[in-house]
């Protein structure tokens, strides 16, 4: 009658600026609580059982990645792996660095999710690129396990993703528009073949006129790699940015508050930061220089290094393996309506005056006929009569702004108690999901799966929809 | 042994008087031992704090010597006294009545006499199966019932929320619900004469349980498809360890409502389901 595990095939898809990669994985999921407490599923095993080589990004030009190309590689991969698209259960594409600014990024990526199989989500986004390949590497896994600060820097070909765990948390999260594929450079005649605008930025800095077409060597080069490294390091010693810096930056900088933090780097140029090159146009661009670069980062003499368990797949794994979570136990839901993809999330205060008109306000920033996901933050031990109130004033807040079905998630544990509260009063047929021990924030974006057979747990992947400008 | 009688009297008695002292020394059991890092200079502190909030255990208490500081005897020994509390405590005549449950009593008459005599707290006595017979349901679909059991304090700290959410998750299912009752001194099998009684098709009762040094409030839910009293111990369903640092009382009811659901749909409860 009861099933108490479950094990799904997890897809990982990384697009980035240089590379595409395809990782599968099995995913246990347990219930880990004793006979006698309400089931508490949690993913106790994440296996990768197929890696795909690392293809080239395919590009139709400078502005288009290239999707047909794309779709051929996943077919090729899962057709080696022996898999159908139908036989995946979960997984995440995602797209990154330089290849997530393309035009048709946002397309591509619901379009290979699509593809890839019925419960692929699309991902995008910096921040969340950072954590995800900070979790492919091994990073989060050693800061969990030593009750340490670890620091992952997952630089590829166009940017550089930071991201800090400490212990199981993630205390912060930033991205530079630095990595290996900046400048492209014939590998037979060393001639620069292309100049991407954040390195032209750089040359600017650096007053280089370094041009396409220019033959470079090792020497030539160094310079810019330097200052790559050098705004690495302001970013990860929490240093005054200079103007170059400041220009990089994508997203926040780097929040630090830590003793004795470890760093590990990981991406195409963690890889070379941990072997040694001697052919450092190999690859047609900077990877091998900006490793060797960093080799002298500031930061290194600052901060213990260690190297990560995972440097070129990090985010793909990250991306098959740490994407899924599992709802609380006790929910309330219509598993016909599920699953449901891309609902952003609206964020509910609870403890304010005239709260029903400031979630209004908040739900009016969404078109009117767009399905949303309602989230109310710590709502800690409330009693039956709160409950009862807060279910009228989901439901007239539903009565102004109509949907089906209507999407709850909460952080505590009270799913199911709501979720019964709200059918309990309404008299009109309501399509519900109604989940619990969830943590979003705003300007998430949340992809709900059908429920684990025979359970009320409920696989979910929060995750950010962020194209680059 | 005390009278517990007696004991209860001299506990109201010494209500106010704890009052006055309480504005003046503070109540130790109050304090979140969770929250309170009693090591001096921890070399992480926020490892030592999160490594508090992971168990109610009393783990990170320091020491004078080889022993424990006094407030932590203390607080131990201020422990062991709400369980005792709870034990010989009872639920307030009035708690019934303003639930809506109808009360009943076992065979037990007095508290020393529960503690005793387990055997007695599993059956009814004869003014309370005829209060059965008159005011009970017969034959409803769910019957619930709450019983002191072990705890009083259990009772009173989640049935107020716990049985309203249970109600309305039954309701919402469309049940024939039967009148809940309250049994003083009762134990969990007394639900099997209730079932010869009234003839309930399944049956919950929510119970206090034996309470412990991390909390005196925890409460089961013990669940039964058909009871009758050949009945066999492995054929009640359980959820234990209901209170507000478990399984919150709300959320609990609310998930009782389709466990109850579920033993109606498949018939059976226990090993058998």
């Amino acid at each position: 009658m009861i099933h108490n595990s479950e094990r799904l095939l997890s897809v990982g898809i990384d697009i980035g600026t240089s590379t595409t990669q395809l990782v599968i994985s099995h995913l246990t999921i347990e219930n880990t609580a004793p006979l006698t407490a309400i089931p508490h599923f949690c993913i106790t095993a994440k296996i990768p059982i197929f890696i795909s080589p690392v293809y080239f990004t395919p590009f139709v030009d400078r502005l288009h990645v290239d999707a047909s190309a794309l779709r051929k590689i996943v077919a090729t991969e899962y057709d080696r792996a022996g898999f159908k698209p139908e036989e995946i259960d979960t997984g995440a594409v995602i797209i990154t660095g330089e290849s997530a600014k393309k035009e048709n990024a946002e397309e591509i990526i619901h379009s290979l999710a699509g593809y890839a199989g019925d419960f692929v989500t699309a991902t995008a986004g910096p921040d969340l690129e950072s954590v995800i390949a900070g979790k492919g590497s091994g990073a989060y896994q050693l800061a969990k396990t030593l009750g340490r600060c670890v620091i992952n820097v997952d630089i590829g070909g166009g940017t550089a993703n930071i991201v800090v765990f400490e212990r199981e948390r993630i205390q912060s999260t930033s991205c530079l528009n630095i990595g290996g594929r900046l400048i492209e450079i014939d590998p037979y005649n060393h001639k620069v073949r292309y100049i991407a605008p954040a390195a032209a930025a750089i040359l600017s800095d650096l007053g280089d006129p370094l041009k396409v077409g220019d033959p470079v060597d090792k020497e030539r080069l160094m310079p810019v790699v330097r200052r790559m490294v050098d705004i690495l390091d302001q970013v990860l010693l929490a240093e005054d940015l200079d103007y170059l810096g400041s220009r990089l930056l994508m997203t926040a900088p780097l929040r630090l508050d830590l003793r004795e933090p470890l760093i590990m780097f990981s991406g195409g140029v963690g890889t070379y930061f941990n072997t040694r090159s001697e052919d450092w146009f190999a690859h047609g661009d900077l990877g091998p220089l900006l490793a060797e670069a960093l080799k002298e980062a500031r930061v290194l003499k600052k901060y213990l290094f260690l190297p990560a368990a995972e440097t070129l797949h990090a985010t793909v794994l990250g991306a098959g393996t740490h994407t899924l979570e599992v709802s609380g136990s006790t929910t309330s839901f219509d598993n016909h309506c599920l699953p449901l993809r891309n609902l952003p999330v609206i964020p509910l205060e609870l403890d304010c005056r005239d709260r029903f008109d400031k979630w209004a306000e908040f739900r009016l920033r969404y078109p009117p006929n767009e399905t949303v996901a309602y989230w109310l933050p710590s709502l800690p031990q409330p009693n039956f009569s709160e409950v009862n109130v807060l279910a009228q004033d989901l439901l007239l807040l539903l009565a102004k702004f109509p949907q089906d079905p209507l999407i709850v998630l909460t952080k505590d544990d009270i799913g199911k108690a709501l979720g019964q509260s709200i059918r309990f009063h309404t008299h009109l047929p309501l399509h519900l999901i109604c989940l619990d021990q969830i943590t979003v924030q705003n300007g998430d974006y949340i992809d709900i799966n059908k429920a684990l057979p025979g359970q009320e747990a409920v696989p979910l992947i929060v995750k950010t929809l962020v194209f680059g400008q | 042994m005390q009278n517990p009688y007696e004991t209860v009297a001299l506990l109201k008695e010494r209500k106010e008087e704890r009052e006055k002292i309480d504005q003046v020394l503070p109540d130790l059991a109050k304090i979140n031992i969770q929250e309170q890092l009693l090591v001096p200079q921890p070399a992480d502190e926020s490892l030592y704090r999160e490594m508090m909030h992971l168990t109610p255990a009393r783990i990170g208490v320091w020491r004078t010597g080889t022993r424990p500081l006094t407030r932590t005897m203390l607080r131990f020994r201020a422990d062991h006294a709400l369980a005792q509390d709870s034990v010989l405590g009872m639920v307030p005549e009035e708690f019934a009545s303003a639930h809506g449950l109808l009360p009943i009593q076992t065979q037990v008459e007095n508290k020393e006499q529960y503690l005793t005599r387990p055997d007695l707290g599993r059956k009814l006595s004869l003014e309370a199966r005829e209060t059965l017979t008159k005011g009970g349901t017969a034959a409803c679909q769910v019957q619930v019932v709450v019983a002191d059991g072990l705890s009083s304090k259990a009772i009173g700290a989640n049935i107020p929320d716990l049985l309203p959410a249970l109600m309305q998750g039954l309701a919402h299912y469309g049940f024939i619900i039967g009148r809940p009752i309250f049994v003083k001194y009762g134990r969990v099998a007394c639900m099997d004469e209730i079932g010869e009684i009234l003839h309930p098709e399944s049956l919950v009762i929510l119970i206090g349980e034996r309470p412990g040094l991390g909390t005196a409030e925890s409460l089961s839910a013990y669940m039964a498809y058909k009871p009758h009293r050949s009945m066999l111990e492995s054929e009640r369903s359980v959820i234990s360890n209901i209170h507000r640092g478990g399984i919150p009382p709300l959320e609990a009811g609310a998930h009782l409502a389709s466990l109850m659901k579920q033993i109606l749909a498949s018939k059976a409860s226990g090993v058998r389901y």
